[in-house]
């Protein structure tokens, strides 16, 4: 408890500030949610690098919305989240909106600050459990090892909407950088190589068309993030990394249909990924003795792709059920892995991964939420960092995951 | 045989044509600064996805609205909004904890979204049966 408290102290002390402002005036309101969940892990190490079985699920979130003036609106909202091999506490988005242009049939309007990444239907709220529609949310489109590329950035925004005889358009340009943790470097090095992380400016288009009736919509995101990356060595060890570049092209389709009883999401994430450096060396050989040769790491493609397919079905107003089948290609030239195999010595099935899910959500009040699931996976690209020399922690083919989470917002 | 079957199908329609026209009772209510007598259902369907946030001349809007589970809030969201309540609610969860917009602001009952939006300026509401309150002024819908 104590050490809870010591983790989130700059949350707690937060507060206060924010209170002092407050009087009783609407101008000022706060939310927030408090998880807790289980998980068990049937192999591979995707949430608790020590345990099957882990309590490391917690989620606390603390917001405030804020009118500065009749123009512009302030919110912001600190998260803490202990989420298996990851402790961490930021501020997840903290900006201005000033809405400029307000007309019967279109608005405009920018953000400024710590931004929410929108693209995709899920990842403005991915760690939001009243927002989302599973604890783990389909790995084959949000992958979690890559999720500091795509929460928030730092930067502007520029967004709008259009309403048209035959529906409405919703559309967003930004421009910004994606603060970074050393989760990043985990996710992209591995835990063996660790490092130093840093993220260059990314531009992001981002635009849905809803029909008129509002029930179906489709929408279409591209970003490109970029990340420099230093990997960190001893003298004495075996082998070493040079530093590199990692480059995003990341295009996002997403398409909803609703209808009374049930609704269906069908997304699909094309990214081209051009990474730049990282040569292999050993670091104790003197300069004059020739290295030997390694396999080569930089590419000036790799193709991943990755889709799913969810289907949820209402049973009355609180009971949702989910199913959900998704595949995810770290190459898609080489879908089964085999040529990687062949050239790395690396297991195939760390190049692909197929994800069938179901789970169940229960509101039992308006505050109060359950959710159960269970993710069945063969393959271990999903939680495999993009640059891995050792596939020991993943080294099964198929293996589950089951989850149990409950929430309480406010 | 026919033409009992034409009539009756001709009494069906007539009978869906006036509970399609009784269902429509709810009223569009706004605070008296607001100059607005019409509004389209698109409009009404931007302010209340948190799409508008200011009225045409600059000032606020103030969203209210009635619980999830009141009937007049379930009529709204289906009828003038044309969504499934769960669309609503998933919509605003998702403005809300991305801090795209406000959250409406949530009062109990018709009379109570009468009475703050009087006393509210910039105010908008909605409700069920008509009530006649200083302050409240009453907005029409365009024919579409």
């Amino acid at each position: 408890m104590l050490r809870f408290l010591m983790n989130n102290k700059w949350i707690i002390l937060s507060i206060l500030p924010c209170l002092a402002f407050a009087n009783g005036k609407n101008d000022l309101s706060f939310a927030g949610f408090v998880s807790q969940g289980i998980s068990y892990t049937s192999d591979n190490q995707f949430f608790d690098a020590e345990d099957n079985t882990s309590f490391n699920m917690t989620t606390l979130a603390l917001q405030a919305n804020y009118l500065f003036n009749d123009q512009i609106r302030l919110s912001g909202q600190a998260l803490y989240r202990n989420w298996g091999k990851i402790e961490s506490s930021r501020i997840d988005f903290l900006m201005a909106d000033y809405q400029f242009i307000n007309q019967q049939n279109y608005n405009i309007g920018f953000r400024l600050g710590r931004i929410k990444s929108d693209l995709g239907v899920f990842n403005s709220t991915r760690d939001i459990p009243s927002a989302r529609p599973s604890i783990f949310l389909p790995q084959s489109v949000y992958q979690d090892t890559l999720r500091d590329t795509t929460t928030s950035y730092d930067g502007l925004s520029l967004y709008g909407n259009q309403v048209f005889d035959l529906g409405r358009l919703n559309w967003t340009l930004a421009y910004g950088r994606y603060p970074v943790s050393s989760d990043l470097s985990e996710s992209i090095l591995g835990k063996e190589l660790g490092g130093e992380i840093s993220t260059k400016n990314n531009t992001q288009i981002h635009s849905t068309w809803e029909s008129v009736a509002g029930n179906w919509s489709v929408s279409l995101g591209y970003e490109n993030p970029q990340a420099f990356a230093k990997p960190l060595f001893d003298i004495n060890d075996p082998i070493a990394m040079e530093a590199g570049d990692i480059k995003f092209d990341r295009y996002i389709f997403s398409h909803q249909y609703f209808s009374a009883l049930w609704d269906l999401t069908f997304e699909f994430i094309y990214q081209d990924t051009e990474i730049k450096g990282f040569e292999l060396f050993i670091p104790y050989l003197p300069s004059f003795i020739q290295q030997p040769v390694f396999p080569e790491i930089t590419t000036d493609s790799l193709v991943n792709v990755g889709f799913y397919a969810q289907w949820r079905y209402f049973l009355n107003e609180d009971l949702t059920l989910m199913l959900r089948y998704g595949k995810y290609f770290t190459d898609i030239d080489d879908k089964d892995g085999s040529q990687y195999q062949q050239d790395t010595g690396m297991p195939d099935f760390s190049r692909y991964s197929f994800d069938f899910s179901t789970g169940v959500k229960w509101k039992l009040s308006s505050r109060w939420q359950i959710n159960f699931e269970g993710h069945f996976f063969e393959g271990t690209a999903a939680i495999s960092p993009t640059i891995k020399l050792d596939h020991s922690d993943n080294d099964e083919k198929y293996w589950q995951l089951w989850s149990l989470q409950v929430s309480y917002s406010f | 045989m026919n033409l009992k079957h034409y009539i009756l199908q001709l009494i069906a329609l007539l009978v869906y044509i006036s509970l399609i026209k009784q269902s429509y009772a709810i009223e569009i209510i706004v605070n008296e600064s607001v100059n607005l007598s019409k509004i389209s259902y698109q409009q009404i369907k931007s302010i209340y996805l948190g799409q508008q946030s200011h009225w045409p001349n600059g000032h606020l809007i103030k969203l209210y609205k009635l619980p999830s589970k009141h009937k007049t809030h379930q009529l709204f969201v289906k009828q003038t909004l044309g969504l499934y309540p769960y669309q609503f609610n998933r919509r605003w969860q998702k403005l809300f904890f991305s801090g795209f917009a406000a959250k409406p602001i949530e009062v109990f009952t018709e009379n109570d979204i009468a009475k703050a939006v009087a006393n509210t300026p910039g105010a908008i509401g909605y409700i069920e049966n008509k009530i006649i309150m200083k302050g409240v002024r009453y907005v029409a819908f365009f024919d579409e």
